[in-house]
């Protein structure tokens, strides 16, 4: 018996919204046996066996520490049996009508390898959230069809092309930061077409704070973002001019300020606020939107976190070419990387460098019936 | 239970690991299960090679259906009246396989049933609703 669509979800060993995130999926519109879903507990405990398993088709136990969510999900991919892998994030809700969405863009564009939507800003709490899904919402929404990179939240890629290009890349990306990304690129260096679907909607159920948003925009994107841009020597990866040039501004408008405060110099001042004031010209589109859909004094509250988010760009990309010279690629500790080279055969598997990944696994016809 | 308890978890690295995932099958045996859809997977599934648990209710899982079953196959009968989902969740509990898989018996029924390809049900129903 076959399916279509192989949902696979990653999670950990805190799964505190992944009985929600089951229950979404659960109320999809599409029916049940046209998709299997796939939970691979990364480490967790028997309480996430408990909560997947009145939902799930196949749970897949990784033991020992959590191998990360790129792992996790390329084990769920080589589990799966579906021509459509779609991965949803632990903390992301469907709505009903998401996988039907996915499954009717590949079946309208053939040619499509994969496919991605966004979050609904509709529904996120608190200000930094609200803030950080109208980005995202933004930042996808403006790629009119074409998408630049993959998005592994809430997003899907057909079988063939995921294991030709090697998968996620589980050697460089130990946990959840821009594989997803990286991905997307080496489909589209292979020729692929990757679509961004508007009416392909989830709500994301992460709860974001300002130490949050700095720790997770330097640590899991912006960084590894200037390490793999240095790598591949491929501006393209980077973020675009306008955003370049708003960091670089951004940078200069606060150095400029703090002369101002030590100084006293009102020409300081004054060019600070020049800086900034281009800035913000430059983001005029982003706070339109942000005015349409949450008015003035929600834009207003947020341009503060706006210039924030180009000053940590700047940071990111000292470090990601400093980390890039001094220690180069990431790279897995010293005793995966011997077990590697000699080829050890085990489970859970020992991650493999993407180059090695390349032959699609047979389909998974054990078990599953669904 | 936490990982580190679970069988083989704590196995050497190489010396004694295990070389490929084992696989448990958990059968949660409803009202509505039937012998031919038990028969339809043990000829699909490579049931002798794998784990294999049925998950039934005690007035469920009867001597009568129970003598249907491989006897390799584990029994874990449930008392009171357990729902589908408490079933799963007590065979996945009691399977000791790195993959759990878990069949629904009344699914494979209709789809059985229903003969077409999945990518022609998918086509009949990826549409919006007009």
């Amino acid at each position: 018996m076959s399916v279509q669509l192989s949902v696979v979800i990653p999670t950990g060993k805190s799964p505190t919204t992944l009985s929600r995130v089951l229950e979404a999926l659960e109320a999809s519109d599409l029916p049940r046996d046209l998709w299997e879903l796939i939970v691979v507990d990364d480490g967790g405990t028997d309480e996430t066996v408990a909560i997947a398993a009145p939902y799930a088709d196949t749970i897949v136990r990784l033991t020992g520490k959590p191998h990360g969510a790129p792992y996790a999900r390329n084990r769920g991919a080589e589990m799966s049996r579906g021509e459509i892998l779609v991965f949803i994030d632990d903390d992301v809700c469907v709505r009903p009508n998401t996988l039907r969405r996915m499954a009717l863009a590949f079946l309208d564009s053939p040619d499509v390898a994969a496919v991605h939507g966004s979050f609904d800003d509709e529904a996120s709490r608190g200000m930094v959230s609200q803030y950080q899904d109208l980005i995202d919402h933004y930042l996808h929404n403006g790629s009119r069809g074409e998408a630049g990179g993959f998005w592994a939240d809430c997003g899907a890629v057909r079988r063939e092309p995921f294991f030709a290009v090697g998968m996620f890349n589980e050697w460089h990306f130990s946990r959840e930061q821009i594989e997803a990304l990286e991905l997307g690129h080496r489909l589209l260096d292979r020729g692929f077409r990757i679509a961004f679907r508007s009416e392909v909607v989830a709500v994301h159920l992460k709860q974001w704070t300002l130490a949050r948003m700095i720790a997770t925009d330097l640590r899991e994107r912006s960084v590894p973002r200037s390490r793999l841009l240095m790598k591949r020597g491929d501006a393209t990866l980077g973020p675009a001019i306008p955003e370049k040039a708003c960091a670089a501004l951004s940078w200069v408008g606060f150095l400029l300020g703090v002369l101002w405060l030590v100084t006293d110099t009102a020409l300081f001042g004054i060019l600070s606020a020049a800086a900034f004031g281009v800035v913000l010209l430059l983001n005029l589109p982003v706070f339109n939107v942000f005015r349409r859909r949450r008015g003035l004094l929600f834009t207003l509250a947020v341009t503060p976190l706006h210039l924030l988010h180009f000053l940590l760009n700047g940071i990111a990309l000292v470090f990601g070419v400093v980390l890039h010279h001094s220690i180069g690629d990431p790279q897995p500790s010293a005793t995966v990387q011997a077990f590697s080279e000699v080829g050890v055969v085990k489970w859970p598997p020992v991650p493999r460098p993407v180059d090695s990944a390349t032959k699609p696994p047979a389909k998974e016809s054990q078990g599953g019936d669904t | 239970m936490t990982p580190s308890s679970r069988r083989g978890a704590d196995l050497d690295p190489i010396k004694g690991a295990r070389s490929r995932a084992r696989v448990s099958l958990v059968l949660p045996w409803g009202p509505k299960a039937t012998v031919d859809a038990l028969r339809h997977v043990t000829r699909v599934e490579q049931t002798d090679s794998v784990e294999v648990i049925v998950a039934g209710a005690e007035s469920v899982l009867t001597p009568v259906i129970q003598a249907n079953f491989p006897p390799e196959f584990r029994i874990l009968i449930l008392p009171g009246n357990p729902d589908v989902a408490e079933l799963r969740r007590q065979g996945a509990l009691v399977a000791s396989g790195d993959l759990i898989r878990f069949v629904d018996l009344v699914r494979v029924d209709r789809v059985v049933r229903d003969g077409r390809s999945s990518e022609d049900r998918l086509r009949s129903v990826a549409q919006d609703p007009v």
